[in-house]
């Protein structure tokens, strides 16, 4: 059974994404290492959630699976698509 | 690493499984449970250490399949625990196949007779414990972490293929410090769900397992 998509979602499921550093820079959200940026990932989940880094911040999170079969739980501002068909495109999610 | 295993291939609704049991010897593994979900521990021999890290660089490449150990057949070590403590089976899972832990016993009750296998895996499966990056676990939404369910007298381990991987290099350390110490010295390590200090397994799961090797420990 495949969940609902939520509405305030940008990338799609399935839509190849790459890890980024969020443009302009958000140190509040944590960061991400070096040697892990560019890495390419597939989105498989969106889930809008609280985060209380940013506030009373609520938005999609995206579960994304990268190439070595990591898991990682990131706002949008951390991907940006690989897909050049994709409406969102940006990183601004 | 080299490991003899029984390939099942179980039937469920729509769904087909592919579970791999790997054949060894498990008289001095024992894993239990206090029945109120406080505390969890794996006793090992290094031999038992080292054949758990080599399960774990296996669940590691296991993308479609369900590992299993069946501990509760063995017949433990010879310093056993209480009574009272629920002896448990270990399932690890890769987290892409999305298994949920309730099927567990649907799934197991079809097992039947396994086709054998052998499966050889590259020793660099598993990385050197100081080449683990730690770091990483400060990054945002880093989820590479073990998560602890419980189904059917057995602990439901599911896991990426990095979350396995390091928790069989430190498995593989424990078995080398283990084999080389004194009988009767401790050593341990904690796995533990979702990380230290992040997320809370299923009520009546406990958080942490705590893995113990003892190289005098031997088929009660």
């Amino acid at each position: 059974m495949t969940t609902p998509w939520p509405d305030e979602a940008t990338f799609a499921r399935g839509e190849r994404v790459a890890l980024t550093t969020p443009d302009p820079p958000r140190p509040e959200l944590g960061h991400l290492g070096a040697e892990i940026l560019g890495t390419r990932g597939v989105v498989r989940e969106c889930v809008v959630k609280a985060d209380d880094r940013d506030g009373s911040h609520v938005g999609p999170v995206y579960y994304v699976e990268t190439e070595d079969g990591s898991p990682w739980y990131l706002r949008p501002e951390f991907l940006v698509s690989l897909d050049p068909t994709s409406a969102s495109g940006t990183t601004t999610g | 690493m080299r490991l003899r295993a029984e390939l099942h291939r179980v039937h469920l609704g729509r769904d087909e499984y592919r579970v791999i049991t790997p054949a060894w010897q498990t008289d001095g593994t024992c894993l239990y449970a206090s029945p109120d979900g406080w505390f969890m521990e794996l006793q090992v021999d290094p031999q038992g250490a080292g054949d758990l890290a080599t399960v774990c660089a296996l669940a590691a490449r296991s993308r479609h399949s369900l590992v299993h150990l069946p501990l509760r057949a063995g017949t433990g070590p010879s310093d056993p625990p209480e009574d009272r403590l629920d002896r448990l089976d270990l399932l690890l899972v890769h987290h892409s196949l999305g298994f949920p832990a309730s099927r567990w016993k649907e799934v197991r009750a079809r097992l039947g007779a396994g086709t054998p296998h052998t499966v050889d895996l590259p020793g660099t499966d598993l990385p050197a414990v100081e080449a683990v990056d730690h770091e990483r676990r400060h990054f945002a939404g880093w989820r590479d972490e073990l998560r602890f369910a419980g189904a059917a007298h057995t602990l439901v381990v599911t896991g990426s293929p990095t979350a396995f991987r390091w928790a069989g290099s430190q498995l593989h350390e424990l078995a080398r410090e283990a084999s080389g110490g004194r009988p009767d010295a401790h050593h341990c390590l904690t796995l533990t769900h979702g990380g230290w200090g992040s997320g809370r397994p299923a009520k009546g799961v406990p958080g942490s397992l705590h893995v113990t090797c003892a190289p005098g420990r031997s088929v009660g």
